[in-house]
C-alpha cells in the first residue's frame, strides 16, 4: 500500500478503567485539543464486533488515529486478533476461514454480550449519580426517599442482569477457548 | 517513552523477539526497518514498533502479542468481577 492512501500513518491507542459515560467525556477531551478531528464511534455501530472510540486528527498534514478503549473493548479487540493470527488476518473483514465458523460467532456473540453488560454498569453509573447517598436524604422528606427506594429496586434488577450476562461472558469466553478449527 | 521492537509469529503466537530500544526514535526507527528487510520474505512474521510509557504499558494495551486465548480470557473474567 503506498503511503499517500493510508487512511493514517501513526496510531495512538489509550486503554483506561472507565464506563461508557466516562469514555465518551474523554473522547471529547481529546477531540477538543484537535480541532476538527473526526470521531468514529464503533460502540454505536461495531465493525464485525470491533467496538472502540477513534479520533482522527490531522497533524502537520498528516491523519493520527486515537483509539479509545474501555477494558472489555479492548480486550475484546485483542482476542480478534489473536483469533485472526491463527485462523488468517482476513477474518477481520468478515471471512470465514473453513472450520472457523464457530469460534468467530463465538466471539461475535461475546461482543454483544459485552456490550449489554457495558450498558448496564453505565446505567447503574448513572442513576447512582443522580441521587445522593441514603445517609444523606434528610429524615421527613418522603418524595426524596421514595425516589432513593425506587431507585434502589432498579440497581437490585441491573445487578441481577449485569450478573446474567456476566454468566453469558464466560460461557462465551470458554466456547472461545476451546474451540479449534474443524478441518 | 520507550521504543520496543517486537518480532512476532502469527501462526504460532509466539513472540520470538522482544527489544527495548530506548528513547531514541529515529535510531529505533531505523533498526525497525532493517529487521523488516530481513524478515520480508515470511509473511507470517509481523516486525512491529511500538512506544509505550514502560513495558507494563504495552502488556496492556497490546495483549495480542504476549497473551494466548486463555490468558485473555482470564483478564475479561477479572474485568467483570470488579
Amino acid at each position: 500500500m503506498r503511503l499517500a492512501e493510508m487512511q493514517d500513518i501513526a496510531g495512538l491507542r489509550i486503554v483506561e478503567n472507565i464506563g461508557l459515560g466516562p469514555q465518551t467525556q474523554m473522547v471529547e477531551r481529546i477531540a477538543g485539543l484537535f480541532p476538527g478531528a473526526r470521531i468514529v464511534d464503533r460502540r454505536e455501530r461495531p465493525n464485525r464486533g470491533y467496538r472502540a472510540v477513534h479520533v482522527i486528527p490531522e497533524v502537520d498534514g498528516y491523519f493520527i488515529e486515537i483509539q479509545v478503549r474501555t477494558p472489555l473493548q479492548d480486550l475484546w479487540a485483542q482476542s480478534m486478533e489473536r483469533l485472526a493470527d491463527e485462523a488468517g488476518r482476513e477474518v477481520r473483514y468478515g471471512a470465514v476461514p473453513e472450520g472457523w465458523a464457530d469460534a468467530i460467532e463465538s466471539l461475535l456473540s461475546l461482543s454483544e454480550t459485552m456490550r449489554q453488560f457495558e450498558e448496564y454498569m453505565e446505567s447503574i453509573r448513572v442513576e447512582r449519580s443522580q441521587l445522593p447517598p441514603p445517609r444523606h436524604v434528610p429524615y421527613g422528606q418522603r418524595e426524596l426517599q421514595l425516589q432513593r427506594t425506587r431507585l434502589d429496586a432498579r440497581l437490585k434488577s441491573l445487578e441481577a442482569d449485569i450478573s446474567h450476562v456476566s454468566d453469558q461472558i464466560r460461557g462465551s469466553l470458554r466456547d472461545w477457548v476451546e474451540k479449534k478449527p474443524k478441518r | 517513552m520507550s521504543h520496543y521492537l517486537l518480532i512476532y509469529r502469527r501462526s504460532t503466537g509466539d513472540l520470538q523477539e522482544i527489544h527495548d530500544l530506548g528513547s531514541d526514535r529515529q535510531a529505533a526507527l531505523t533498526y525497525r526497518f532493517e529487521r523488516e528487510r530481513q524478515q520480508s520474505a515470511d509473511p507470517d512474521v509481523e516486525v512491529v514498533l511500538l512506544s509505550a510509557a514502560s513495558r507494563e504499558a504495552l502488556n496492556r494495551t497490546h495483549a495480542r502479542y504476549f497473551k494466548d486465548r486463555g490468558e485473555l480470557a482470564t483478564d475479561v473474567a477479572a474485568v467483570l468481577a470488579r
